[in-house]
């Protein structure tokens, strides 16, 4: 790998890192997606320092052409992130469905309550 | 038989334009002195589920002398009819009725569902397309089509042989109720889920006919490419199970 390419993948991780830095200072990440995301872009930072390790761990697999193993590696990632992410999404749809009955059903007591006193006083 | 009489939980959705008059259908239908309203039916609790509507259903439902329960946001027809069931579940009545908001179903056919009701059904279903209807009810071809896929997923899938197992006017027992306010999973889409959870708990599902008006106001909960998608995603609740 060129030097040009080491530095460009670098600074790429960097960026990633100072963003996940930004978002989890300013609350706008729950810190298990943090550490996700830090833990991500840690790998990133380790390819791009020394892009050796990829071939050093495509030779343990027998992997011939070991570039495929990090486009491999990748995709896995994504897809199942992207899963997990439906799954907690069907999850809070139904949490935020459930918040909303019971909030329907306590407006309607409260209502009732407030009538039923306003008739007693 | 108690008298504890009935409860017609009605979801709405920016209904305004019809929700007071259906109310009052309902109402004239069940409550009038005993000596003029049908044997079959009872004194009437209408409860309507305000989805989220940004008009004024909720103030007209509430000053037909609905009991109102408002949604904060719009969740969907499947949605408005569990809050329905789960209200319902806690309350006194000895049958529960379904009905559209729109005016697409007609009070008069009241007593015929309440009256299967009583006689053993614990879900009884409006048919449109009941051999015994007068008239056939005109549907859009998507919808007939997948109307008729439903059908017969429903009848190898869960045993029960239905004409129109979309119909939204039901009339129902406290056992499926209970079942409904328990086991219909959040997210709940469609009525033909509850169809096929009371099919597999056994309960007894009957259709009796009725006449649907054309809708009064509004338009179509889905249309075209969203009523497929529909469809699939109710097939898929249907025939796996789980959640919707």
């Amino acid at each position: 790998m060129s030097l040009t390419a080491r530095i460009v993948s670098a600074l790429l991780a960097a960026f990633v890192v100072a963003i996940i830095l930004k978002l989890q200072r300013r609350g706008g990440l729950v810190s298990k997606y943090g550490l996700l995301w830090m833990a991500t872009s840690a790998v990133m930072l380790v390819m791009a320092a020394a892009p050796d390790v990829v071939d050093t761990v495509g030779g343990w697999l027998g992997v011939e052409y070991t570039p495929s193993l990090v486009f491999m590696a990748a995709l896995g990632f994504v897809l199942v992130v992207l899963v997990q992410y439906s799954w907690e999404l069907s999850r809070s749809e139904q949490r935020i469905q459930i918040l909303m009955e019971e909030v329907a059903l306590l407006r309607r007591e409260l209502d009732e309550q407030r009538k039923d006193a306003e008739a007693e006083g | 038989m108690d008298n504890s009489g009935l409860i017609a939980v009605i979801p709405a959705y920016n209904e305004e334009n019809t929700v007071g008059a259906v109310i009052a259908e309902v109402q004239r239908t069940c409550s009038g002195p005993a000596e003029v309203r049908p044997a079959e039916v009872r004194p009437v609790e209408v409860v309507v589920v305000d989805d989220g509507s940004a008009d004024s259903t909720a103030e007209t439902a509430a000053a037909a002398g609905a009991t109102v329960l408002r949604l904060p946001v719009n969740l969907g027809y499947g949605a408005a009819l569990r809050l329905g069931f789960r209200y319902a579940a806690g309350r006194q009545w000895d049958c529960a009725l379904v009905l559209d908001a729109d005016g697409q179903h007609i009070a008069t056919d009241i007593p015929s569902l309440v009256a299967a009701c009583h006689s053993g059904a614990d879900l009884v279903l409006g048919s449109r397309f009941h051999p015994d209807c007068a008239v056939a009810y005109p549907v859009s071809r998507i919808r007939r089509a997948a109307i008729r896929v439903v059908s017969r997923v429903l009848r190898h899938r869960r045993g029960v042989a239905l004409t129109d197992p979309t119909s939204g006017f039901w009339a129902m027992s406290r056992p499926c109720v209970e079942l409904f306010s328990r086991q219909l999973p959040a997210g709940y889409l469609d009525n033909l889920l509850g169809l096929s959870i009371a099919a597999r708990a056994g309960l007894a599902i009957a259709e009796v006919p009725v006449t649907m008006a054309p809708r009064q106001g509004g338009q179509p909960s889905t249309q075209g490419a969203r009523l497929v998608f529909h469809y699939l995603r109710t097939l898929l609740a249907i025939s796996i199970g789980g959640r919707s």
